[in-house]
């Protein structure tokens, strides 16, 4: 990493209030029980270089996509510090330009794009509205992206209800594409498509990866997928970072007891036999979570420490870091 | 759109209904082609056809010879077209005016006499010095006193009896001799354009509200929203009455009071539907795009709205009617030049008790078949998108 990494995270943090408006506030005057909040993200640090893919992994409910929306500047940040390319986010978003290098794929490929608007306006309004592109060349602006997406100029003038789950999300890239991102944030954008379509998705996500030179951060729940897209990844779990290793690293010798359960709980074909890790408990509601490490009431490995300490985020080795006590002790 | 068509009328009611309605909106647009009389042109109604029943023939007023009669010692003689007017002296104060026309007379006026002149068998205009004979065929009779003046000015008007023509008035006439069937025509047209651009007005207020209402929230949401639940809490024709009270009459008012109406509902089924669909992932993509929220109100957010607007719109419709009928009738909405249905039945209102019953009941008639109408075709709509009533 020696040029200006595309995302610079340190100590990111998202809280959502759970009450708001004049009452609830004037009854927690009164009876002087602290505001009730949900840490959607709780200080996640990390980097990614320009034309590298990350990962970031975990169950629902681990701040993932919420990460994903304070990366796209579509929320906004509770404390810590959010740098793209050395700027800051918020000086980045204040310039429309600057601020569509950035662009989201979404999960659902049904909400995603306006049912009562044609693929034509669906791709080609933005890049007309910022000026990219004069009027007269929306069409063709459209039909070039639309076929770097393998999809005909037949689609031009149709609605999206026209099209299959996996057509659809090749509409919502060419969407994203027709803004000329360098960063693309891809929230689950496979996960609501059948696994024939994922893989096709995927290849042309990597595809466009290699010819565009894009930076990309794929979010998903699925370890398969992000074993076969991903240069590096983030583990997540209840808001925080808790392993950050490349790829190959990771699968091959995870450090933290939660990755561990999810590699141990990920199905494979080579084996006969499906070991999975003794895991104890469900995943601890987000309104009130453990004290100490998060993960310490399904681990294995907890000892007393693990219940009063936040365990850091450790370096491992160069590349890897991982956030437990005893990372040392597993693997 | 033919599916949907077809899907519209496997009601029956809602298909008669719906063509009920354009027959209407066909009535607002195409007023002057259709009715048979125009009601504002002054020249094309006569008092003489007012208050007829519905299926009189229209009358038609007889030629009119009007001469001036300068008598010298109570002769004089003047012909004036086919009339020829005779004055001679019968006695000393009594002269004798004679008319000779094709035909007899139906009318026959004396009109200019000095004060102490009297007419036999006449009846005095209580102002005017003029004289309608009771019998116009006979000769009249001119009483001037003890002898006849050296120099009498007299005019006469003679006119013949008024004839029917083919012209019939369908549904009768009102107190100023109008057309019932026209003015209830011109009415439609009134009350319905009244009605469909109050209800178009309201929409655009309320759901510029509304989807305002929705993208800020907080602060914005509840003001916005309070206030509507504020002015539901007033009953409607009770805003109107004192919106026009303070207003004035005029169409531009009548307009202000509907949307001052009718703003909330469309303002609180836009802020239910922009919510949810604000929390659609083509929201967030339009945002992450840069689109300025105006555009992304109003060219994304805005259409998916439309189809509860539109049913809302249909019925508001039928309601803007309503209420401007109430206000008219009550005497705070058009202006008399601007005669509506409910000024129609405000009008023939009065005759009610004096059994002139079609000048208020068919303008009634019509005002009902427009709003229920326009209301079924509401209520189908509404039926049809929603799916949990879809079979």
């Amino acid at each position: 990493m020696t040029s200006v990494p595309m995302i610079a995270a340190h100590e990111l943090s998202k809280v959502f209030p759970l009450e708001r408006g004049l009452w609830s506030a004037l009854s927690r005057k009164l009876s002087g029980r602290p505001p009730r909040r949900v840490q959607a993200v709780d200080r996640v640090s990390f980097e990614v270089a320009p034309g590298e893919t990350v990962g970031i992994v975990g169950e629902s409910g681990c701040g993932k996509s919420t990460l994903a929306k304070m990366l796209a500047g579509l929320s906004g940040t509770n404390g810590g510090e959010l740098l793209l390319r050395g700027r800051p986010l918020a000086e980045v978003m204040s310039d429309p330009r600057q601020a569509l290098k950035v662009q989201m794929i979404f999960q659902d490929p049904q909400s995603s794009l306006n049912a009562r608007m044609k693929v034509v306006d669906i791709v080609g309004e933005a890049p007309v509205v910022h000026g990219l592109i004069p009027r007269a060349e929306k069409e063709a602006r459209v039909r070039a992206m639309l076929e770097r997406v393998g999809l005909g100029p037949e689609a031009l003038h149709r609605y999206p209800h026209q099209f299959s789950g996996g057509q659809r999300q090749r509409i919502g890239i060419a969407r994203a594409l027709a803004v000329e991102p360098e960063l693309l944030i891809c929230d689950e954008s496979v996960a609501a498509l059948d696994v024939s379509v994922q893989a096709q998705i995927i290849n042309l996500l990597m595809e466009l990866r290699r010819d565009l030179g894009l930076t990309m951060l794929f979010i998903s729940h699925d370890l398969s997928v992000i074993r076969h897209i991903c240069d590096r990844v983030i583990v997540m779990y209840l808001g925080r970072a808790v392993e950050i290793a490349p790829t190959d690293a990771l699968f091959a010798d995870p450090r933290h007891p939660y990755t561990r359960m999810l590699l141990a709980g990920m199905p494979r074909i080579s084996t006969e036999r499906r070991a999975f890790l003794e895991v104890a408990g469900e995943i601890p509601s987000p309104l009130a979570p453990p004290a100490g490490c998060h993960f310490h009431p399904r681990c294995q490995f907890r000892t007393e420490e693990c219940l009063a300490q936040r365990p850091p985020l450790d370096p491992v080795d160069a590349r890897r870091s991982a956030a437990c006590l005893r990372w040392r002790e597993i693997g | 759109m033919t599916g949907f068509l077809k899907e519209f009328a496997e009601s029956r009611m809602a298909a008669a209904c719906l063509a009920l309605s354009l027959l209407f909106a066909a009535c607002a647009l195409f007023a002057p082609f259709i009715a048979p009389m125009n009601p504002y042109d002054l020249r094309a109604f006569s008092l003489d056809d007012a208050r007829l029943p519905p299926g009189s023939r229209q009358v038609e007023k007889g030629g009119l010879f009007r001469a001036t009669l300068s008598a010298r010692e109570g002769a004089a003689e003047e012909s004036e077209g086919a009339a020829t007017f005779r004055l001679v002296e019968e006695a000393p104060g009594r002269l004798l005016l004679t008319v000779e026309t094709e035909g007899t007379l139906g009318a026959l006026r004396i009109l200019g006499l000095p004060r102490d002149a009297s007419v036999e068998g006449a009846r005095r205009h209580p102002i005017r010095s003029e004289w309608t004979l009771a019998d116009p065929t006979a000769p009249a009779a001119i009483e001037t006193g003890a002898m006849t003046p050296a120099v009498l000015n007299l005019t006469v008007e003679a006119e013949l009896p008024a004839t029917a023509t083919d012209t019939r008035f369908a549904l009768g006439t009102d107190s100023y001799g109008r057309d019932m069937l026209s003015a209830i025509i011109y009415g439609i047209r009134i009350s319905f354009i009244v009605g469909a651009i109050g209800a178009v007005g309201s929409m655009a207020v309320g759901s510029a509200l509304g989807l305002a209402a929705a993208w800020f929230g907080g602060r914005v949401d509840a003001a916005i929203m309070r206030l509507a639940g504020f002015q539901l809490s007033i009953p409607s024709l009770m805003v109107g009455l004192l919106t026009l009270t303070i207003l004035g009459k005029g169409v531009d008012k009548i307009l202000i009071a509907i949307i001052l109406i009718q703003w909330t509902v469309f303002a609180r089924t836009t802020r239910s539907v922009a919510l949810a669909e604000l929390r659609s992932d083509y929201v967030d993509a339009a945002r992450g795009l840069r689109l300025s929220a105006v555009r992304i109100n109003l060219r994304h957010i805005l259409p998916n709205c439309l189809p509860p607007l539109l049913v809302i719109l249909t019925i508001n419709i039928a309601s803007a009617i309503t209420l401007e009928a109430s206000l008219s009738f009550l005497g705070v909405g058009l202006p008399l030049t601007q005669p509506s249905l409910g000024m129609l039945i405000a009008n023939g209102y009065e005759y009610m008790f004096s059994n002139l019953y079609w000048i208020a009941i068919f303008p009634g008639i019509a005002l009902m078949l427009m709003v229920v109408s326009i209301n079924v075709v509401g209520d189908r709509l509404r039926d049809m998108f929603n799916p949990q009533l879809k079979r």
